[in-house]
């Protein structure tokens, strides 16, 4: 009964008031080239902008290492003031191997964003859309907290590769190399509890309010 | 098609039914610049997926399913209306109508008995208050028509328990 003079008030009054907010054709299109602010569309920007960020970087030092492979003359000394003057080799495998991990970063996140266009094309009802949706933000929540992860431990490991070939000094003994990788792991594990309670604290709220949407929609018994 | 014409084309069909959306916006939000900046969003969400829509559906209900989407997805960020407190609902001056019970004071009281609704049962209740029958219920939020009707139940008895309150 309720619902019925709910029904009866809705038909009185919805349609008067929806009439006060029609907006013009010139409106419409004028809304419609604005930026969205959903959380998938800024999950979105925020990932490709990094696949572009990382990608250009990860070319230009991958870019290059291969100058530096290919030069007949010693075009960088940056290990110089080391035992001595480093080749172009081992300076070109230093920045081969840092331009292949900030690719390996962008391609991380290219596939991320890959999946999430996959995701959004799937023809949806509201109930699969809300599973897209939690898919899309528990996805970008990974990516996130791997790619984050990553860039320190895969530092001091390019570090230590290079030290091991080299010997340039960067870790005087196996006990400061052991330090820097047991303070890599260290710092890699507060990044990823870090990142991990960020991302909660950032969609944690929204990933539980769509849970049990979710759980209210396949609630069918 | 051009972009130009998609964008005539899908123009032309939200201006005649863009009060759609209008209901959506008064369903889920409080205040009128959260209602300006919902149907900015589902203008936009509109029109990305405007060329996914191949018309297997009708028009409307594409609409709503995507209106609707966008509203209970967008929510998330701004959801507090569930822990305040609302004014009881007065359900008799609804069914007989006073001199104090002007449109605008039902249309209120409406909002505050579907505020106390979740955001599944909100979606539901509008579109049984837009008459669509159980079918396109079940189709525009993805489940059964038994189950639209045990929804529908669930909501009656709820709505019963607050007017009993």
């Amino acid at each position: 009964m309720e619902l019925e003079q709910m029904k009866t008030v809705w038909e009185k009054t919805t349609n008067h008031e929806v009439e006060g907010y029609i907006v013009s054709k010139e409106e419409i299109h004028r809304l419609i080239g604005k930026r969205s602010n959903t959380t998938i569309s800024q999950i979105k920007r925020k990932i490709r902008n990094k696949v572009f960020m990382a990608g250009s970087i990860g070319l230009l030092l991958l870019a290059f290492a291969s100058y530096l492979f290919i030069a007949e003359e010693r075009v960088f000394e940056f290990f110089e003031s080391f035992v001595d003057p480093a080749s172009n080799l081992e300076v070109g495998t230093f920045y081969l191997i840092f331009g292949l991990l900030v690719c390996f970063i962008s391609l991380f996140n290219a596939f991320a964003y890959r999946k999430i266009l996959i995701i959004e094309n799937r023809k949806s009802n509201l109930k699969s859309s809300i599973q897209n949706i939690l898919a899309i933000l528990q996805n970008a929540i990974r990516v996130k907290i791997y790619s984050d992860t990553l860039v320190v431990p895969g530092t001091v490991l390019a570090l230590a590769l290079i030290d091991l070939i080299r010997g340039i000094g960067i870790f005087p003994n196996v006990t400061v190399l052991l330090l820097f990788v047991l303070g890599a792991v260290v710092f890699a594990t507060l990044s990823y509890y870090i990142t991990t309670y960020g991302q909660n604290k950032r969609y944690g709220s929204q990933i539980r309010a769509l849970k049990e949407c979710l759980e209210e929609l396949e609630d069918e018994r | 098609m051009n972009k130009k014409e998609l964008e005539q084309k899908f123009i032309g069909q939200v201006m005649g039914e863009q009060g759609i959306v209008h209901k959506v916006c008064g369903m889920y939000c409080d205040d009128e610049q959260d209602r300006k900046d919902l149907f900015q969003e589902i203008l936009i969400n509109l029109w990305k997926s405007y060329p996914s829509f191949r018309g297997d559906s009708k028009f409307s209900t594409w609409m709503y399913r995507v209106s609707l989407n966008v509203a209970i997805q967008r929510l998330r960020k701004t959801n507090k209306q569930k822990e305040e407190p609302t004014q009881p609902i007065d359900f008799e001056k609804i069914s007989n109508p006073s001199e104090e019970s002007l449109p605008e004071k039902e249309l209120q009281m409406m909002h505050t008995a579907i505020n106390k609704l979740s955001d599944v049962e909100k979606a539901i209740v509008m579109l049984y208050l837009e008459e669509k029958g159980n079918e396109e219920i079940a189709e525009i939020m993805g489940i059964s028509q038994n189950y639209v009707r045990v929804k529908m139940t669930r909501i009656r008895e709820k709505l019963k328990k607050m007017v009993e309150a």
